[in-house]
């Protein structure tokens, strides 16, 4: 197999996962693209294995019951992103969470966040039509937008609102009356009371429809009449073109290319017009079905484009699980996944806790100066660390190859971390100081090998702390 | 349903101890118990990644509702002596010492009846004699003890200062291996048994590790279990496995047949648990607008079970974080059926 289809690999699985070791990447390559392409969509269907989550909740029984405070819950999430083997399953779960942005903050029940988070993961590569309706029956969603207050006599337009704006259609595809008429056919969907939090721990949080609470008139909703219900409005949702294309700007500002911001949709034209009519042909051709939907976008030239390559500033979500993923950490149930769960909140995206409903914004505006220095000195400590198995796999594929150079040092670990694209004068400056460090040598004595180990770190350190490390 | 009659035996429900708390007068997701004399039990608390403050609770559990009273915790974080990360079982030998697994740092700590410690032992490693995770601990009648490992996934005896006598399984579902097995008791006649938490069964084993017979079997409905944590014995030989997946207590005769099932009956608070809902107005108020209660009452990932000899049987749940007791009892007379 050639460089190029590592490389493409690798651009595949830092899209639609959150990269891969070299190991993984040849194994991928060499069962090819549309292959591994099509295990990525339908994991399923080729028998791959879910994460253990029992093995977990034994050790981590607060992460199955995350309370208020969201660090079990979000240790919970990130040892799936760490571990899972269904990468783009748990890449649509980010994806739509990202979309159907639900924050803990407000619900303060981190176990009914994950409860949507597991939705997303069982149904994310669904129907968009059917997810919608799982979305406005969650009792996170219905209690962060308030449909809990939403009654026949008394209407809260919360959540018809953000279904147009957010969930849908986008901005200047309706009008004011159309969500007050959409709110209307969702009042009486709301929770049952639960259990107090104390003095046993939480309970979990169930949908509830109240028909006496229900808006059953005459409504009249995108030019259609009737005495709608709220599954009604999302069928009337689906059939406008609006929400094709509004779906598929949020897919290809997630896995293809960084686009404006949401609210900017409206205005600006989008980056990629051929593709986001492509995307959103699919979407209309296929019934909204996701699994057709990915497999056209993962499999399409403009995704291949070598333009795009590195074209994304990496969440921190993406940042972090995929470093843990390459350096083999937490692998196995143990302490210390809370801060590792913690850490995408220190660069700016705190799991389960969007800052708004409109999510989080993306590409550029991930980096300031404080979450670059995280991001740079999280990657670091963890590819600088030799005792990890995915740096010492990286040494020891260096160990086996020939006599080599600085500058043939520095050339593999750009490619063993990544592939990753390190140029011109960052990559001149990476060589001169490993040259500062004298010839590169691997000799058998144990002492040298430590030496080695230490300069290989030290060499994947400096590539993390570059510009380039920062895109995917 | 407080009483349960079947098959010549009866079992009334008792009362529960407990509720949600880090330190003192509740529990933070207990994982294990062990019967002192009287009313004692020592519960193993472990810790949460927001939390992380693993320790033991001693409580006198009375004799009845709103007995209860704690009498110190003791150990906290940290791997020096008498600190743990991951405590993972408990047993006390025949002098009333406590003995603790952890299954982080590997291994087993000592300590006096009052939590002070006293000693340890265990070297971590997968060879004979090491230890791979320990995760369940169980006297015999001589003061040897066996642990379970989760990673090596086997069971070793020892004697109580930690010389290895003997041991058996390894990764497998053939009869006398395991996967990731958890709790482990010994009967009456030393006898071993063994949750064998992966493979959804309780494995019966002579004290030198024969392989005797198989209890339970892989399922969600009554008599069946998925993903046991704990099991216990009591003197007339019936078990009793905490079948973690589905929030039950299985309970076989001992020859393995199914006699009964209990899912927790905890309809009345705690005296803890009741402190904490009066001084809240509002919970009073929230628990009067749900539809049941009942949820309440019922086990939440049972994690621990334990009997003795006066027929209490004591079920510890790591998400209720309280220890439900029902009662075997030994002369029971029905009341007049028409009454």
């Amino acid at each position: 197999m050639s460089s190029k289809d590592i490389e493409l690999m690798a651009h595949l699985m830092r899209r639609a996962g959150f990269g891969a070791t070299r190991d993984e990447l040849e194994a991928y390559a060499a069962k090819g693209y549309e292959a591994t392409v099509e295990e990525l969509v339908d994991p399923e269907g080729h028998g791959i294995s879910h994460v253990d989550s029992d093995n977990f909740y034994r050790h981590h029984p607060a992460s199955e019951n995350a309370g208020g405070n969201p660090t079990n819950g979000q240790a919970q999430w990130m040892y799936r992103l760490i571990n899972t083997p269904r990468p783009l399953e748990e890449k649509m779960t980010l994806f739509w969470h990202h979309v159907f942005a639900t924050g803990n903050a407000k619900v303060d029940h981190c176990a009914v966040v994950l409860e949507q988070i597991s939705t997303f993961r069982k149904h994310g590569l669904g129907s968009f039509r059917d997810l919608l309706v799982m979305v406005s029956k969650d009792p996170a969603m219905i209690f962060w937008l308030d449909n809990n207050e939403n009654h026949k006599h008394a209407p809260n337009e919360n959540w018809g609102r953000e279904l147009l704006e957010l969930f849908s259609m986008g901005q200047g595809n309706y009008t004011e009356q159309d969500v007050k008429e959409a709110s209307r056919a969702f009042t009486g969907w709301t929770i049952e009371p639960s259990l107090p939090r104390m003095p046993f721990q939480r309970y979990p949080w169930y949908f509830e429809y109240r028909p006496e609470d229900h808006d059953d008139g005459e409504k009249v909703f995108l030019g259609h009449r009737g005495r709608f219900n709220g599954e009604d409005i999302i069928d009337i949702i689906v059939r406008q073109p609006a929400t094709a294309r509004f779906i598929s700007r949020h897919l290809y500002n997630f896995f293809v290319a960084d686009e404006v911001q949401v609210p900017s949709w409206q205005d600006q034209a989008p980056r990629d017009p051929v593709a986001i009519n492509r995307i959103a042909e699919t979407l209309v051709t296929s019934g909204f079905d996701m699994r057709a939907t990915m497999r056209m976008l993962l499999n399409s030239d403009f995704f291949k484009d070598e333009s795009i390559w590195y074209a994304k500033v990496k969440s921190p979500a993406e940042i972090v699980a995929g470093t843990m993923r390459l350096v083999k950490d937490h692998q196995a149930p143990s302490p210390g996944i809370g801060e590792i769960g913690l850490e995408p909140g220190y660069q700016g995206q705190a799991l389960l806790d969007p800052p708004s409903v409109e999510g989080w914004h993306t590409g550029k505006e991930w980096i300031d100066s404080g979450s670059l220095l995280r991001r740079i000195n999280f990657v670091a400590d963890r590819v600088g660390d030799t005792s990890l198995p995915g740096v010492r796999s990286i040494i020891d594929r260096l160990s086996n190859a020939e006599e080599m150079t600085a500058a043939e040092m520095v050339d593999a670990c750009i490619d063993l971390i990544g592939p990753v694209r390190v140029t011109g004068d960052t990559r001149t400056e990476i060589i001169t100081h490993v040259e500062k460090g004298g010839p590169v040598r691997r000799g058998a004595a144990e002492e040298e090998m430590a030496v080695f180990a230490r300069r290989v770190g030290e060499t994947l350190q400096l590539i993390a702390s570059t510009r380039e490390y920062q895109f995917g | 349903m407080q009483t349960i009659s079947i098959r010549g035996r009866v079992y009334n429900y008792s009362h529960c101890v407990g509720r949600n708390a880090v330190s003192g007068a509740g529990f933070h997701y207990p994982n294990a118990l062990a019967r002192g004399d009287g009313d004692i039990v020592y519960v193993v608390n472990q810790p949460d990644e927001l939390q992380p403050v693993p320790h033991i609770t001693k409580v006198s559990v009375g004799g009845d509702w709103h007995e209860e009273e704690h009498i110190c915790d003791f150990g906290k974080r940290g791997d020096g002596d008498g600190n743990f990360v991951w405590p993972s079982a408990i047993a006390l030998d025949s002098q009333g010492r406590v003995f603790v697994a952890d299954e982080w740092l590997n291994r087993v700590s000592i300590f006096d009846g009052d939590g002070s410690f006293l000693d340890k032992w265990g070297a971590a490693g997968a060879g004979r004699g090491q230890l791979n995770g320990p995760t369940g601990l169980a006297f015999d009648s001589e003061d040897n003890v066996y642990v379970t490992e989760i990673n090596s996934h086997r069971v070793q005896k020892f004697t109580a200062d930690g010389e290895y006598v003997t041991g058996w399984g390894g990764e497998g579902t053939d009869h006398g291996r395991f996967t990731q097995p958890w709790g482990v008791a010994v009967d009456s006649d030393d006898n071993v048994y063994v949750a064998d938490w992966h493979n959804d069964r309780v494995e019966k084993f002579s004290g030198s590790g024969v392989f005797l017979s198989t209890i339970g079997h892989s399922g969600d409905d009554r008599g069946q279990i998925r993903r046991p944590s704990d099991v216990a014995v009591d003197k007339d030989g019936d078990v009793y496995v905490a079948d973690w997946w589905n929030h039950k207590i299985e309970v076989y005769d001992p020859d393995g047949a199914h006699v009964t099932t209990f899912i927790g009956d905890a309809e009345r608070l705690s005296k803890w648990a009741e402190t904490v809902v009066e001084s809240n107005p509002d919970a009073v108020k929230a628990r009067l607008r749900v539809k049941s209660l009942e949820p309440e009452w019922r086990f939440t990932r049972p994690t621990g079970v334990d009997v003795g000899d006066d027929g209490r049987i004591m079920v510890v749940e790591s998400q209720r974080m309280r220890i439900q007791i029902y009662q075997k009892e030994a002369n029971w007379v029905e009341p007049q059926f028409n009454l």
